[in-house]
């Protein structure tokens, strides 16, 4: 039997990332992006905006930049630019918020890998509490992107954040991996 | 080395400041005893600027007598559609009387910064004349823009509707609010803003000079604007005022390298006192010819003030700068001042 899948809700990047530099994006950074973004049908992201990367051994931060905006003769490096979208940490993706929230800007609805749910269960989810089954309107998982969260929207289809489908004692469960919530509990 | 100009006209504020005790002794005193909280500098600086009877009404305006007011992000939603949504979860709104993506709240069954509509970037909190700031500047009209002293973002995002397009460097010194700023960004959807951990008196020398159309520098100050409010009321000697004024008068030289011919610059604080705004910027423009004030696009308020302590304040201050009085306009104690590069 294999081992359960463990989950762990991506840790927001926290504080100064101060030396590492904002640089274009390596090949395989920006594939796994074009993946992400291809999964949930965000893919016209890339048309308006560029990606910059700020590379550790382990962990890379990818930012959405308005073409715009150009750094790149500017001796400083930016505290941040444009909107942090994803982290990739050890190869493992994790969407963040911000990706959801530029989406809204451009009124990107997603495509796929998504779940709907009902009022109540969006108010609880954004508290970072789990979906059950009997909250769902719908769900609509891409079996090319299961390494990636589902999207959780309202039924408004406005995201909520981001969960991950799993079975607990048979039932179907959305479990809470990233919220809109996170905004006002971060702290800052 | 401070400027010399700075340096002759804070000595020339510290002579009208023994004079100010002198003739104002008596009602300061009184005033301190009703605000004790006052300092007695204070208490004579609100008489002779506003005379006894408006320095009492605007001592004795507390915070629930101002406008509460949100800002629509209007790069995601719309005023009508946003109002619609809260009121239908009960909050009471009308429009915001002088900004058209603004909304007074007059009721909210909860705290505003708790709604779902806040979480998804649909609006921010926003004070209803610091809001103001940023339409003064005509943003809009700028390809790139900075914003010095840029705290939480608050005013960069807002910088961000009136401009999506638009190349914006956002400054500030305190690391914890840059963080803030960060998450305002993403929460609202602004991609076109570049963020740095910075003094913002090195701004020039890092996206270089004459170059920027639109700066907005709301510089850090006493906070009197903010009065109504119990964070705001705490003393403030004369020295307060004029050490804020060296900073102050530091990042408005830096302001004005930034900016490229025709560029313009607004200068805002939140503090009412002429010192900090009208005088200020009369020394920068003592120091800056190639600078004039003009009238800022913006409705409300009232115009700067001129005449105060007998000092010397250019008279097109008058029209180029905007006050806002928490006892007469119901809002946070602000100053919007537009000056144009020629």
């Amino acid at each position: 039997m294999p081992a359960p899948q463990k989950l762990e809700a991506p840790r927001p990047p926290r504080g100064d990332e101060a030396g590492r530099r904002y640089t274009p994006c390596s090949h395989s950074v920006q594939k796994k992006l074009t993946t992400t973004l291809s999964c949930y049908g965000f893919e016209a992201l890339l048309d308006k905006y560029v990606a910059l990367c700020k590379e550790a051994r382990h962990l890379t931060d990818v930012y959405l930049v308005a073409r715009a905006v150009d750094i790149s003769g500017i001796d400083v490096q930016p505290y941040t630019v444009g909107i942090h979208v994803i982290r990739i940490d050890r190869g493992r993706v994790l969407p963040l918020l911000g990706l959801l929230s530029l989406a809204q800007v451009e009124k990107l609805r997603p495509l796929s890998h998504y779940a709907v749910v009902t009022d109540k269960a969006a108010l609880l989810f954004v508290y970072g509490k789990d979906v059950y089954s009997t909250s769902m309107l719908e769900l609509r998982e891409d079996e090319h992107c299961t390494s990636l969260p589902l999207i959780v929207l309202n039924a408004l289809h406005e995201p909520l954040g981001y969960g991950r489908s799993l079975r607990k004692h048979g039932e179907l469960l959305i479990r809470n991996v990233l919220d809109a919530g996170w905004y006002l509990r971060s702290g800052v | 080395m401070e400027d010399k100009t700075l340096t002759t006209a804070l000595k020339e504020l510290a002579s009208k400041y023994a004079a100010l005790i002198k003739r104002w002794g008596k009602e300061a005193h009184r005033l301190k005893q009703k605000y004790p909280w006052l300092h007695i500098h204070q208490a004579a600086r609100y008489l002779e600027l506003l005379g006894e009877e408006q320095a009492e009404n605007f001592l004795a305006t507390r915070e629930s007598r101002l406008m509460r007011t949100i800002r629509v992000n209007t790069l995601k939603t719309t005023t009508a559609s946003l109002r619609r949504r809260l009121e239908e979860r009960g909050f009471r709104l009308r429009p915001h009387p002088y900004i058209d993506y603004g909304l007074v709240i007059d009721h909210a069954p909860y705290s505003p910064g708790a709604s779902l509509e806040y979480l998804l970037g649909y609006y921010t909190i926003q004070g209803p004349a610091s809001m103001l700031a940023v339409p003064a500047l005509e943003p809009e009209r700028a390809e790139k823009i900075a914003d010095m002293c840029a705290g939480a973002g608050v005013k960069t995002t807002q910088l961000a509707q009136h401009s999506p397009r638009a190349e914006i460097h956002a400054f500030d010194i305190n690391k914890r609010k840059l963080a803030a700023l960060k998450n305002n960004l993403s929460r609202l959807g602004v991609a076109n803003v570049a963020a740095y951990h910075t003094d913002a008196r090195a701004a020039p020398s890092i996206l270089g000079e004459k170059g920027t159309e639109a700066v907005l520098l709301d510089a850090p100050c006493s906070g009197e604007g903010l009065i109504p409010f119990q964070k705001g009321r705490w003393p403030r000697s004369f020295e307060d005022i004029m050490s804020r004024m060296r900073l102050q008068y530091q990042l408005a030289v830096a302001a004005a390298r930034l900016l490229r011919p025709g560029g313009v610059l607004v200068y805002s604080t939140c503090t009412i006192s002429v010192e900090e705004n009208e005088y200020l910027l009369t020394l920068l423009l003592e120091t800056h010819p190639e600078l004039k004030p003009e009238p800022p696009p913006i409705k409300g308020g009232i115009p700067g003030f001129t005449e105060y302590l007998g000092l010397q304040i250019e008279p097109g201050l008058h029209r180029a700068c905007r006050r806002f009085l928490p006892h007469i306009h119901a809002t946070e104690g602000f100053t919007i001042c537009r000056l144009r590069r020629s």
